[in-house]
């Protein structure tokens, strides 16, 4: 076992490392440290150590939000099709190597405690960000800590465990749905009852929901509550009855998990290399999974000739994955709509405006357009290599308009902004689309290595920004010196035109300068 | 004709010359190969020859500068890894290059390769779908499609068994008889050992030796490469 805890070491020192193999890697790293590490100090810097402390959200919205999403991370892995125990360099030296079962299972053990603590990490980290300015203190934070370490541990055990009977007989997969089928009908009860009580209220019902003691009755999440509300109201028999309840699953799920003796080595080395395999491209595709490992429907498209042909080459890819509008797009929309009516019910459409924005960096990190300017072999079409790039930017920019348009005129319907406003934000918007589209290639043009993908998307988000920078100033600069901020419906409407006009002059610009690179040059 | 002149890279990363005042030529109607152990700097060579690289020096391919439109309608590549888009079909990626291209035959070509590399049941797979040897026939299939006047090809056989191995060694001495200027980058030199006209002999990124067929006298080709960088050492 001394060897298996040594590895687990040197992996982790090994991956320490590679985030300091360089110095742009490493500084990148220590900036990242310092951001966030910086937010969690100011979190604890900023808030107040009285419960009751009102900040932008309360201590009990901002503590459900925290066991969402940490709610939302174990379902994920619970429901995820792509499972394996381990990844496949492991899979090799545990599986081959001198081990017995319950050494082999404790290793594994040990990799989701160590996950569990990685996503509790977060998970309170959640819970600071929406606690800046309310409550947040250090044993607070440990409490979290603790609390959402168990009950994630739990449930990514549970789910290994159930995935070694799954391999042992398929029937066994189904249990995977019965955790996540006891917490939704509670949560969901819990729910109701809250919106009952206040009248079908569904803003109220939503606090009334965060603030119940029925709430503790759901499994593992409302025991986590149960437990950090004890300690927030100092009834720390209920954080010790919370806590309890949520080790003593962990110990029965750790007994059975040491127990399971199966031979189930063959697909569990298959699903390992599978799943290792799968990583590889996500990681190539900087962490996201690619559009290629999905499914995909067959269609028939026509080609044009020359470099229109690219054009053809990604409608055609689009028609067949369905990437124009892929399912989490769409949820990563509704969810920031439903933020946007959460944080700021009486500005609910300018803030989901403004996220539309970080849905516009999250996007681009995944267009086609950078897979496009990875394959050589659109560099060597001999054609104009305007046409080239200019070709291959029309889907990403088609792509980002058309959802943007129906997002933002949607929002605005449904919270009656009168149609001048919808339509000033939306051409702002699409003018700012152009710079994202713009600015991507941009990036590509100037960071040519594509060595360190972490690197890689925090220069591309800064290589954005500053492309958007020229209409903001410009904007800020016409709007100051003639006074205009006196009518804000002037004010308004000049800054969307000057917006446009600059954004679209900026990406001409950009596309020009970059057409070059089109012909191949260090790609 | 391919005509590689001082050509010298960095990469940046390394700040050490990947290859270092290199000149080259390969001839019409010549398979020219460029051997090298690991490290040497003959991908190096052959990406910037075909312009996917920055570097210094003159590179010409046909007469034109090898970033011209004119070269790159006379070029064919097939990279050492087959670099394909997952989502087409073989014969899509065969129409997409043959639109792309402007090839007015690209579908009796694409049909002749298709069946000389036995990839014809394989036509409605999706190219994320093919086997790794049947991607390299794939990436083979589209370089060719073009009939280009200059060939240049990374490591050709990594992948293929055999039966395909031969084929593709055919297949080449056929395109070299039909005037093609062939520049092959390889450290297998039992592959290309009977087909090279002309070879030149790569080590810490500089060419150390050149040689013609004919020219070996007595020795073999592996044994004038290993005493080539063995001397180099």
């Amino acid at each position: 076992m001394r060897s298996l805890l040594f590895l687990s070491f040197l992996k982790m020192k090994g991956a320490v490392r590679n985030q300091f193999r360089t110095p742009a890697s490493a500084l990148i790293t220590i900036l990242l440290i310092l951001l966030y590490g910086g937010l969690v100090i100011m979190a604890f810097a900023a808030s107040s150590d009285n419960p009751m402390a009102k900040g932008t959200l309360d201590t009990n919205s901002a503590l459900l939000i925290g066991i969402g999403m940490t709610a939302l991370f174990a379902f994920t892995v619970m429901l995820n099709k792509r499972k394996a125990l381990v990844f496949d360099t492991d899979a090799y030296y545990l599986f081959a190597g001198p081990y017995t079962r319950k050494q082999v299972n404790g290793y594994i053990m040990l990799q989701s405690l160590r996950q569990g603590v990685l996503y509790s990490l977060l998970g309170c980290y959640m819970i600071a960000m929406f606690s800046m300015t309310g409550y947040f203190t250090i044993p607070y934070f440990l409490v979290c800590f603790v609390v959402l370490t168990l009950m994630l541990f739990f449930f990514l055990l549970l789910t290994d465990y159930i995935y070694m009977w799954g391999l042992v007989d398929a029937k066994y997969k189904k249990w995977n749905y019965l955790p996540l089928a006891v917490a939704v009908v509670c949560t969901a009860l819990v729910f109701f009852w809250s919106v009952y009580q206040s009248n079908y209220d569904l803003k109220n019902g939503f606090f009334i929901f965060a603030a119940s003691r029925e709430f503790y009755l759901v499994p593992f999440f409302g025991w986590a509550k149960w437990a950090i509300d004890g300690y927030l109201h100092s009834q720390y028999l209920f954080t010790l009855g919370g806590t309890g309840l949520l080790l003593a699953c962990c110990l029965i799920i750790v007994v059975f998990f040491l127990r399971f003796n199966k031979d189930i080595t063959e697909q569990a080395v298959a699903d390992a290399e599978e799943a290792s395999a799968f990583l590889r491209r996500a990681k190539e595709n900087g962490g996201r999974a690619r559009i290629e490992d999905g499914k995909v429907k067959r269609v028939k498209g026509e080609f044009a000739p020359g470099a229109k042909a690219i054009l053809s080459k990604n409608m055609l890819i689009m028609r067949k994955t369905g990437n124009f509008l892929r399912k989490q797009d769409a949820a990563v929309i509704v969810m920031y709509f439903v933020i946007s009516l959460i944080v700021l019910p009486d500005n609910v459409f300018y803030m989901f405006c403004y996220m539309m924005i970080i849905w516009l960096f999250t996007l681009i990190q995944d267009s086609d357009l950078l897979r496009d300017l990875n394959n050589y072999q659109i560099y060597l079409i001999p054609d104009s290599p305007l046409k080239k790039l200019v070709y291959a930017m029309i889907p990403a920019y088609l792509k980002i308009g058309i959802i943007m348009s129906v997002s933002v005129i949607f929002a605005g319907i449904f919270t009656r902004m009168a149609p001048l406003d919808i339509f000033q934000y939306l051409i702002m918007l699409l003018g700012y689309s152009l710079i994202f589209v713009a600015g991507t290639v941009l990036s590509v043009r100037i960071l040519r290595s594509r060595a360190n993908v972490m690197l890689e998307s925090f220069l591309r988000m800064l290589i954005i920004l500053v492309a958007a920078v020229p209409s903001l100033i410009l904007g800020m600069l016409i709007i100051l010196l003639t006074g205009m901020y006196r009518e804000p419906a002037l004010m308004m409407a000049v800054f969307t035109v000057i917006s446009l006009v600059m954004n679209i002059l900026v990406s001409l610009v950009i596309i020009i300068a970059c057409q070059g690179m089109m012909n191949g040059r260090e790609v | 004709m391919i005509e590689v002149k001082n050509l010298t890279k960095y990469y940046k990363e390394s700040h050490q010359a990947a290859v270092k005042d290199a000149s080259l030529t390969a001839m019409p109607g010549e398979i020219t190969i460029l051997l090298g152990p690991n490290g040497a700097g003959k991908s190096t060579t052959i990406k910037s020859i075909v312009n996917l690289l920055s570097y210094k020096g003159e590179i010409l391919i046909c007469g034109c500068p090898n970033n011209s439109l004119e070269a790159k309608q006379q070029f064919g590549y097939i990279p050492e890894v087959p670099v394909l888009y997952d989502l087409l079909t073989v014969d899509e990626s065969i129409e997409f290059i043959g639109k792309a291209y402007r090839l007015e035959n690209y579908k009796e070509t694409g049909e002749k390769y298709l069946e000389q590399f036995q990839l014809t049941e394989q036509r409605n797979k999706l190219a994320k779908e093919l086997s790794k040897g049947m991607k390299q026939k794939l990436s083979m299939i589209l370089a060719l499609l073009t009939e280009p006047k200059a060939l240049l090809v990374d490591e050709p056989m990594v992948g293929l068994d055999p039966a395909s191995i031969e084929e593709v060694l055919q297949l080449l001495v056929e395109l070299k008889n039909q005037g093609t200027s062939i520049l092959i980058s390889t450290h297998i030199i039992d592959v290309v050992n009977d087909i090279w006209d002309c070879a030149y002999i790569m080590n810490h990124g500089e060419i150390i030796r050149r040689i013609h067929r004919g020219e070996e006298g007595s020795e073999t080709l592996k044994q004038i490469f290993f005493e080539a960088t063995a001397e180099e050492e």
